[in-house]
């Protein structure tokens, strides 16, 4: 794919229009720093990818927001777009067109709504862009290893490794965190862990091996299944239950804790009692404080309004103010203590038996008289337990409420009451204790008589009752195993996919090792500087490091190559990249290629672009007039060679596009344009044509190897015989003279006819000799 | 123009080696890229989940 055209309206440093026609071979645009010449390159950057790379590569990317796109000195009703036209392999054209819409773009393809070029067949990954801006020649080299891995492994074409292996990774990691994975394992867990050698991991255990030797275990016949194996395990359990005489419901008699604990109850009355007295003599003066403050500031006014006596002594104020110094702050605190307390007491498992299964105990232990006198009575005492805490909690709340300041109960009828708390609360404890002693008695008296079943019996009921339930929930076992077996299996993949990975690096990372060596040894002048290798570290740590030697002994590129070699090695890199592996397009674009580079560097670079030439279309944006120089001596003798310069005045931000040389088709197609038009026109077509002889004479002469010297009548004739033959140099004389002059004069019909009859001469001259 | 995905040549090249369960994600790289991975993995897990 070549770039036939691009062009942009309100973009960067173009406010308004432009249209730069691109040869199909060489075109150069030599523009001084700040004319444009690299908002056009970004333009076709922008175009296609819907970034530049300036901005992708900067380490403060926020700056570039997508008002930097816009001409700031643009019209305000003009959009800001960029547009490029391709020729395609097979001859045709796509002309794509990327539109700033806010902070959005819409881009078309012929006129048609796209989302990426990718959809027109166009790669979108960087190391795929034909362009290479001033700021990407030596991003590789300042780069960090990792990320100059991704570059090479994408430069290799194998950039895609690297988010198929992390999303392959994250696939296998993230399922542990599913929800229905969760459960699943969960599930699994809870049936096998019993049946769990310790040590050992229960979602570890392959379904059939424990089918196996659940079989083994239930003696079972080989092959049985777990409905064979649950309904087996059922059996046996009912068989063992049967055996047992111990009445199911004896193990819940017991439901409270040994003891109540109540330590502080006692403690915390005891010093409410002690300090109540303290308490509302407390309130009592802070009532007397708060009124002493209001007479105090009552005494501003000396006399009182009405009868002009005094209000307040000084000797009076004194004491007041003496009292307010020494009055306490705040109170002491008796009660919120005591409140807790009484909170958690009532909280108290004040239940030591559960006596709903008292009857069914009787019922089972029918004619067992002993033991029937050992229950009786216990439901009853600890309903009276309960009535007790009822009573409790009652009394508490009259005692606290006495505590109050404002209560007017006597302050020894509160004590008093204070002690009754005391007294019922270590009434309910002591009832609490003999309870439950005597219901733990009547157990053991059970137990006596009722073994139940063997310990050897009660592990085979569990295990049992372990094989039913694992039975039942075999299901989850077996997803949890295949989970973790598919989970394996992607973890082979994931392994071997890394191993072609490196295989396949290692394989390209030579042969592109060996263009960057031949590049370099084309662009550098050094002949002692060499690059070496790449230095790829595979493994989690992905690193592709750079070895070079100077006069045969190692030195880092990163560190040791001057600013110019680092930029021969950074074209390298490109040239090996986009050159030798970018079959999608026969175009090259540098923008500033020579930045610090010597005379012999770069003159070293334009001997390789005229070798490059020959298959790529070249496309040089230089501010250096010098190597402009270079250039269009190297390429002017090309019959399609374009030359634009770009001129920025102080008077106007609106640049100058100058065309400096034209390409033969070009000019051809615009004097047959002009051909049929007005007489200031029709002159315009003479000019034209005569711009083509000038094109078609020194490609002839740079074909043929002549060199020229003289007008363009001298020019002519020194091709005679090499390449032209005399009747074809006589055709070029001929159409020399006629744009001369007079012929401009002639009638429209006339002159219009001498243009196209000389186009069509130029055009068959073109295609006998070029 | 695009070339051809060396991935997908890698994945294809390992296909016959590995596990049958696991060879539809690679057909499904094919068809849908790396999201194709995604969606061909989660489905295989509801499958399982969901299998009597």
């Amino acid at each position: 794919m070549k770039i036939r055209r691009i062009s942009a309206q309100a973009f960067r440093g173009f406010p308004g229009v432009v249209d730069f026609n691109l040869s199909e071979t060489v075109t150069i645009v030599f523009a001084p720093n700040g004319s444009g010449k690299t908002s056009l390159s970004e333009a076709f950057e922008w175009t296609l990818y819907g970034e530049v790379a300036r901005k992708t590569r900067s380490k403060t990317p926020g700056e570039f927001g997508h008002e930097f796109l816009r001409s700031v000195h643009a019209s305000p009703g003009d959009e800001t777009w960029a547009e490029v036209e391709l020729i395609k392999p097979d001859n045709t054209s796509l002309t794509l067109r990327r539109t700033l819409k806010g902070k959005d773009t819409v881009l078309t393809a012929n006129g048609t709504l796209i989302s990426s070029v990718s959809e027109v067949s166009i790669e979108t990954g960087l190391s795929f862009h034909p362009c290479l801006g001033q700021s990407e020649i030596k991003a590789f080299i300042d780069t960090e290893p990792k990320e100059r891995w991704k570059q090479i492994s994408s430069i290799l074409g194998l950039g895609g490794f690297d988010a198929v292996r992390e999303r392959l990774m994250k696939l296998r990691n993230d399922t542990d965190k599913y929800p229905e994975v969760f459960k699943v394992r969960e599930a699994a867990r809870r049936a096998v862990a019993p049946l769990t050698p310790p040590n050992s991991d229960p979602l570890n255990q392959d379904p059939d091996n424990l089918l196996r030797k659940v079989n083994e275990e239930l003696k079972l016949p080989e092959g049985s299944d777990w409905a064979s194996i649950g309904d087996t395990a059922e059996k046996k359990i009912t068989t063992l239950l049967s055996s047992d005489k111990k009445p199911a419901s004896l193990d819940l008699l017991i439901s409270g804790p040994e003891k109540l604990e109540y330590a502080d109850c006692e403690t915390e009355v005891t010093k409410i009692n002690d300090g109540i007295e303290k308490h509302r003599e407390w309130h009592s003066s802070n009532a007397k404080k708060q009124f002493i403050e209001i007479g105090v500031t009552l005494s501003t006014v000396p006399h009182c309004p009405f009868c002009e006596e005094e209000t307040l002594t000084d000797k009076k104020l004194q004491e007041h103010q003496d009292f307010l110094t020494n009055a306490e702050e705040t109170p002491p605190q008796l009660n919120a203590q005591f409140s807790q307390t009484i909170s958690d007491f009532k909280s108290i498992q004040t239940s030591p038996i559960n006596i709903a299964v008292i009857p069914s105990l009787i019922d089972a232990l029918a004619g067992e008289e002993d033991i029937l006198k050992a229950l009786e009575g216990l439901p009853r005492r600890q309903q009276n337990l309960a009535t007790d805490l009822v009573t409790f909690g009652a009394l508490a709340r009259s005692y606290l409420a006495a505590t109050e300041p404002k209560d007017t109960t006597p302050v020894i009828e509160v004590q008093q009451l204070g002690k009754q708390v005391i007294l019922l609360a270590q009434q309910l404890v002591h009832d609490y204790t003999n309870l439950r002693s005597d219901a733990v008695q009547a157990k053991e008296l059970i137990l006596a008589k009722f073994k139940g079943l063997t310990p050897e019996e009660r592990l085979q009921l569990e295990r049992l009752q372990s094989i039913k339930a694992l039975a039942n929930n075999i299901h989850f076992v077996k997803q949890a195993w295949e989970i973790s077996k598919r989970q394996a299996d992607l973890g082979k993949l994931i392994s071997d996919f890394q191993q072609s990975e490196k295989d396949a690096v290692q394989s390209f990372e030579k042969d592109l090792a060996d263009d960057v060596r031949d590049y370099l040894t084309q662009l550098s002048s050094s002949k002692v500087l060499e690059f070496k290798r790449f230095n790829i570290k595979s493994g989690a740590y992905r690193q592709a490091g750079l070895e070079a030697t100077a006069y045969n002994k190692p030195v880092n590129p990163t560190s040791m190559f001057s600013e110019a070699q680092g930029n021969c090695l950074g074209l390298s890199l490109y040239f090996s990249q986009r050159v030798n592996r970018n079959p999608g397009w026969q175009s090259i674009i540098l923008d500033d290629p020579v930045q610090s580079m010597d005379d012999d560097h770069k003159g070293n670079l334009v001997s390789l672009l005229s070798k490059l030439q020959a298959s790529h279309q070249l496309l040089i944006f230089t501010h250096d007039r010098e190597y402009a120089t270079f250039l269009s001596n190297q390429f002017r003798y090309d019959p399609q060679y374009v030359e634009y310069e770009i001129v920025k005045t102080d008077l106007t931000p609106v640049p100058e596009i100058k065309t400096v040389a034209e390409r033969f088709e070009h000019l051809m197609t615009h004097a047959g344009y002009l051909a049929d038009g007005s007489s200031i026109q029709r002159e315009d077509g003479f000019n034209a044509v005569r711009r083509g002889v000038e094109s078609l004479v020194k490609g002839l002469a740079h074909s043929s190897g002549v060199a020229l010297k003289g007008d363009l009548e001298t020019r002519i004739t020194s091709l005679l015989n090499k390449p032209l033959n005399p009747t074809d140099a006589g055709t070029l004389q001929r159409i020399r003279k006629l744009t001369n002059a007079n012929s401009h004069d002639s009638t429209s019909t006339t002159a219009a006819g001498l243009i196209k009859s000389a186009i069509s001469d130029l055009q068959s001259l073109k295609a006998t000799y070029l | 123009m695009k070339s051809q995905d060396p991935v997908l040549g890698a994945l294809n090249a390992l296909k016959a080696d590995l596990p049958e369960k696991i060879q539809p994600l690679i057909d499904a790289y094919e068809t849908n890229g790396v999201e194709g991975l995604d969606e061909s993995w989660r489905q295989q897990i509801k499958d399982i989940v969901n299998e009597d």
